[in-house]
């Protein structure tokens, strides 16, 4: 097993390694000279500012030393500084950061303990309305965009009954139920399409592990329904509903871009429009370097976690 | 991204295509689909005639915005003249739905050509020569699929500065191809393992004939089941890029950003969203659904994408 | 794209002076996209319209808290080098003071100065300071301070915009509490400067110089509070200075309330609802369409303003068609300013706009007004048709062709949708196509800068006179890059030594027929177009007293809300 998880981790420094060469290079599409892009309009264009700036992105060497140090600095945790608000992008990344994993995480478990049972429902009576009535809700559900979803959400909980506040954000720090009100209508916008993933996968699972023999066996013995649900079949479910996670966390993520404009929250993803309106390079470049890298790290995690706790695929050796 | 495909396959063998017409075998098809494949597949032919024959239908101008000459009111209601009503510029819903199918479909379409064409034959190709050559693609695939979509496709929308139909269709096109490519290589894969493969391999018919006569034939259904589910994610993806203004550049009708420029007065009126927003639901549903059932008679079981 | 870049970059430094650019359109995110002018200026009158507001002036009441919903974080406390938008000024005004502040009779009198007059030439300003004034850090103000704030505020991008704006070659200490700026020529509109942030703030520059970023989280200032807690994008929290010098006309120590808190609200919707729940407040809109819900809303007060500040856009006149000037006229005339200022929600708060002052300031001339182009397709259609259909028609198309312009705003859902009336409204005469795009903010500053525009959303004027502003625009292209419809005729000659005449003489009447001549010439060739000046409102909570009457150290009536800009030094609560 070490030797798989090293496996693991080489490649993960490898898909590291070309990710972050993508994001450094994807900046050189842009016409024009670097330095008049980035430096705001308003800000002097003397001789001097310019060579700092060339200094500093390091613009007069050679494209392959420019990524290395550029690299190095990265690791450093120096993304540079963005050249609207003089921040440097970490600090920027860090404050914009709680915002958007708490909005993840709030869909994901929004989505999850509505997914659950209806997965297990469907599966278990399989075939009857109540899983046919279910399944068709899950698949509008699945066809709603993060947007959409959320417009009619305000529209109704914010315009219509003016039951929660139709944007802003409150942080936990100022009133945890303040926050509370604040994540629920953009969490369950990102949650809906989750849940009806999540919810098909669940019943997709369940319906095969409900054939396997020692479900049919636990059932001769005469164990409870429920417990059967719990015990035997959910179980073997939840690692590929970990694996669907993981997997799904990169829309999740470009999904709080939009789901964070609408709901004008200041998480991350908005940071990356403004330095995307804003053509904040640095901000850009470093955010979404900061994203992809998360999401690879992510999904190597679970791939580790897969590989502990199922003995099959330890033996296949990956 | 993650070893654990679901790709496990359990393809029957597909038997030889019978040359029958093409509107046969269709009518066939869609008799023996259930009611609600039926509906989806009905919407998306008649979103798909609308959006090609617009031009020729009896609909208002997209774009004529009659209140400024005092011919028309803004944000009116669904009536006898307009059947959804109209926007905040007092142009016609109806038609601008219509219009605005194209942008998607084009959008659509062009992903769906990447993905199948290149997507689908390098993955067909590499699932079943594998070697160095899977490595290598398959490693460029997975450094690819590690941006999340909307957010690489947003770097690349601005790093580009030009949004006009043509380059949104093809960086989005672009896009397409590693997901297809991983879909393609999984069906490949188990096939190349399968009887008939191994058949033609032991009587020395040319790896490249395998390939063109077995492989990439029996790929395909499962990938046109992928392609429909795609399609609705696309639509999707193009949606949200149009809905943060960063599409297809006005006037020029399109579902997200209709429903982008009709927000700012959802506090007087829902209609110029609630119709859009419909088109779009509809249609990716339908895509869905009709995916679901494609899937279903390959009878493969579609990876986690 | 059309024009190669003929301005040196040199130039561009200057071009630091639309700091208000972003400040007018950046940060803000108002209607019409970026502004040009480059600075405020000398008198206008205060308008605030539907100030139904009966100010208890006796009952002055201290303590209390408020909180303030403001459209953006502000990019802050950094007066030589920030640019300062109306969220700025909220914040920044309270921890610095303006050498000069501006009266509601349209005067600039004194502030944190005690005088200030110029020479004969109008070249050197002599300006005296208050005695007995220190920083939040102890230290005292005097002569020194204003002199070492200079070196900051030249490398500063807003100092170095109002540095090149105003003309300022040099500040003299001439004793300890006088000071004489030096002007690289004569400048009637200096003073204007003085109540501005590049060059009026007054800061501690030894801990600026000292650590010039973290100045921004520990401003050090002379003002009536003190910065205790800036937490970005969330809040930024100010406490009462007690020890602050000024005092009301009646002698109370200012400022009444105790704390101020800055909450960026971004989203307008729950901004405005955030007062009228009283979650906050006060909060600050410049968008025509929340000035319209909150028209409706109940418990608040509403201050409503509106200035000379107009959104519209330009003809870049060095690129064909709009080289001739029937083609611009045509489009002007083609133009239906009411069905813009509707697209973008304004229909009953904006007033259309003719030029660059508003029916309400002293500089506003109605000949002018009746200059203006009108809404007339007709006449659009037949100048158009005469264009192209002559042989030597400039864009070199074939006769009897269309003309082909690019149309360009930034991309804010009101701005696209008057952009798209504005489309329609020209290709209404069936001889135009048009074709829009539409760029980040900052690329859409750049393309106007680089030449690289064709028609171009951008916004127009300020409150103040707009000498200066005036001054850049009119000024030969080949001089000066804010000249950015590169609008250069005979008649833009004559406008650019009217405007230079004007920036030298102190007479109103001179000035004004000098003003009003140019804005003649504007509508007779009109460079440029104008889609409604700009309408801003405060809101704010019932318990609110004093944001219209403040005064000035020398008792003079302040400015009230100008610009959406509140002094909160003279704000008190009631009832709290």
């Amino acid at each position: 097993m070490p030797q798989i998880v090293l496996s693991r981790v080489a490649r993960l420094l490898a898909t590291l390694f070309a990710v972050s060469f993508i994001t450094f290079f994807m900046t050189s599409l842009l016409p024009g000279d670097v330095v008049d892009v980035i430096l705001p309009p308003t800000a002097p264009r003397d001789p001097e500012t310019v060579a700092a700036i060339r200094a500093e992105l390091r613009l007069d060497d050679p494209m392959l030393v420019r990524y290395f140090g550029w690299l190095g600095d990265a690791l450093q945790g120096d993304f540079g500084r963005s050249f609207v608000s003089q921040r440097p992008v970490l600090d920027e990344i860090t404050a914009r950061l709680p915002i958007t994993i708490q909005l993840t995480f709030v869909a994901i478990l929004f989505s999850l303990i509505a997914a659950v049972p209806a997965g297990v429902i469907c599966a278990y009576r399989q075939g009857t309305w109540i899983d046919k009535s279910i399944s068709g809700v899950v698949q509008v559900l699945l066809s709603i965009p993060a947007f959409v979803a959320g417009i009619f959400l305000i529209w109704f909980f914010g315009v219509k009954t003016n039951l929660l506040p139709a944007t802003g954000w409150v942080r936990i720090s100022e009133s945890p139920w303040g926050n509370f009100k604040t994540v629920l209508l953009p969490a369950s916008s990102l949650a809906f399409v989750q849940l009806a993933i999540f919810a098909r996968l669940i019943r997709a699972d369940m319906i095969t592990t409900l054939q396997e023999n020692y479900v049919l066996s636990a059932r001769a013995k005469g164990l409870s329904d429920r417990y059967i649900l719990l015990r035997h079949a959910l179980r073997p479910s939840s690692l590929s509903l970990i694996t669907v996670l993981g997997l799904n966390i990169g829309s999740l993520l470009g999904g709080t871009v939009v789901i964070e404009q609408l709901f004008a929250l200041p998480g991350l993803g908005r940071r990356l429009l403004e330095g995307i309106f804003n053509r904040d390079l640095l901000v850009v470049q470093g955010i979404v370097l900061f994203v992809a890298s998360a999401y690879v790290i992510i999904n190597t995690l679970v791939d580790l976690v897969y590989v502990v706790v199922d003995p099959r695929i330890r033996r296949k050796g990956g | 991204m993650s070893e654990v495909e679901t790709n496990t396959a359990r393809t029957e063998p597909i038997p030889p295509p019978k040359r029958r017409p093409v509107w046969v075998r269709f009518a066939k098809a869609f008799m023996e689909m259930g009611w609600g494949v039926k509906l989806a597949t009905i919407w998306l032919i008649l979103i798909c005639f609308g959006a090609i024959f617009a031009d020729f239908l009896p609909l208002k101008d997209p774009n004529y915005q009659g209140f400024i000459y005092g011919l028309a009111q803004t944000n009116e209601n669904p009536s006898g003249t307009y059947l959804f009503g109209t926007d905040d510029l007092s142009r016609d819903i109806f038609a601008r739905i219509i219009y605005g199918a194209r942008v998607s479909l084009v959008v659509a379409l062009s992903a769906v050509s990447f993905g199948l064409i290149i997507g689908g034959f390098f993955g067909s190709l590499v699932g079943f020569v594998r070697g160095r050559v899977d490595t290598v693609v398959m490693a460029g695939v997975d450094v690819i699929l590690a941006f999340p979509g909307l957010v690489l496709l947003l770097a690349l929308v601005t790093f580009l500065q030009t949004r006009n139909l043509l380059v949104i269709s093809f960086v989005i096109g672009l896009l397409s191809i590693p997901p297809y490519t991983r879909v393609a290589r999984a069906n490949a894969l188990s096939i190349s393992r399968r009887e008939f493969v191994t058949a033609a391999e032991a009587i020395g018919t040319k790896r490249f004939v395998i390939l063109w006569r077995e492989i990439i034939p029996n790929v395909l259904p499962s990938l046109f089941a992928y392609a429909m589910v795609a399609a609705a994610f696309i639509i999707v993806l193009e949606g949200s890029l149009a809905f943060l203004g960063l599409s297809v550049q006005p006037p020029t009708p399109t579902w997200g950003a209709m429903i982008n420029q009709a927000r700012k007065d959802i506090r007087l009126v829902l209609h110029p969203v609630l119709f859009p927003s419909a088109a779009m639901v509809f249609t990716v549903l339908s895509l869905n659904t009709v995916g679901d059932w494609l899937r279903a008679r390959s009878s493969v079981r579609g990876s986690a994408l | 794209m059309r024009v190669a870049r003929k301005k040196t970059r040199g130039a561009v430094a200057l071009l630091a002076a639309s700091a208000l650019v972003i400040a007018a359109c950046g940060g803000d995110d108002s209607d019409s996209g970026p502004a040009t002018t480059a600075a405020p200026q000398t008198s206008t009158t205060l308008d605030q319209q539907n100030t139904e507001i009966e100010e208890n002036v006796d009952e002055r009441v201290y303590g209390g808290q408020v909180i303030i919903g403001l459209e953006a974080e502000s990019n802050g406390f950094r007066p030589w080098d920030d640019s300062c938008s109306t969220n700025c000024y909220n914040m920044s005004a309270a921890v610095f003071d303006k050498l000069l502040e501006y009266s509601a009779s349209g005067e600039y009198v004194p502030w944190l100065a005690t005088g200030y007059e110029p020479n004969e030439t109008l070249d050197e300003w002599t300006v005296t300071l208050r005695e007995g004034v220190t920083f939040h850090n102890g230290k005292a103000f005097n002569a020194d301070i204003i002199v070492d704030m200079l070196p900051l505020q030249r490398e500063g991008a807003g100092g170095s915009a109002s540095i090149t704006g105003s003309g300022l070659l040099d500040i003299e200490k001439v004793d300890e509490f006088t000071v004489k700026y030096i002007l690289g020529r004569g400048n009637v509109s200096f003073p204007s400067f003085l109540e501005r942030y590049g060059l009026g703030m007054v800061f501690d520059p030894e801990a600026a110089a000292a650590d010039p970023v973290g100045f921004d989280s520990a401003p050090v200032g002379t003002g009536p509070f003190t910065l205790v807690k800036r937490d970005i994008d969330a809040e930024t929290v100010l406490e009462r200075n007690p020890n602050y010098w000024g005092t009301d006309s009646q002698g109370n120590q200012l400022p009444y309330l105790d704390r101020l808190v800055f909450r960026p609200i971004p989203d307008e919707g729950t901004r405005l609802d955030s007062v009228v729940s009283g979650t906050v407040d006060a909060m600050i809109t410049l968008r025509q369409g929340t000035i319209r819900d909150a028209r409706a809303a109940s418990g608040i007060k509403l201050i409503e303003f509106q200035g000379n500040n107009t959104g519209g856009g330009m003809f870049n006149t060095a690129s064909p068609p709009f080289d001739d000037v029937r083609v611009r006229r045509a489009l002007v005339h083609a133009n239906n300013q009411p069905a813009v200022i509707e697209a973008l929600g304004g229909t009953g708060i904006s007033a259309s706009a003719t030029q660059w002052y508003s029916p309400d300031s002293p500089w506003y001339s109605q000949k002018v007004a009746d200059a203006w182009p009108k809404f007339d397709l007709a006449i659009a259609t037949e100048l158009l048709t005469e264009y192209v259909n002559d042989p030597a028609r400039s864009d070199g198309l074939a006769v009897g062709s269309p003309i082909e312009t690019t149309l360009s705003c930034p991309p804010d859902p009101t701005l696209i949708a008057a952009m798209q009336v504005v489309q329609q409204t020209w290709e209404a005469t069936g001889l135009v196509k048009t074709e829009l795009t539409s760029f980040d903010q900052a690329t859409h500053i750049n393309m106007a800068l680089g030449d690289q525009h064709h028609a171009h959303c951008w916004r127009w004027a300020d409150e103040g006179d707009n000498q200066s502003g005036l001054a850049t625009f009119l000024a030969p292209p080949e001089l000066s890059v804010l000249n950015f419809p590169n609008w250069s005729s005979e008649l833009a000659s004559a406008s650019f030594a009217l405007v230079q005449q004007a920036g030298s003489v102190l007479d109103f009447d001179t000035r004004y027929a000098a003003y009003e001549q140019i804005m003649l010439n504007i509508a007779t060739e009109v460079p440029i177009w104008y889609s409604g000046h700009t309408a801003i409102a405060v809101a704010v909570v019932e318990e609110l007293d004093g944001l219209v009457n403040w005064t000035t150290p020398d008792s003079s009536l302040g400015s009230g809300i100008r610009g959406g800009e509140v002094r909160w030094i003279g704000v008190w609560r009631t009832g709290s």
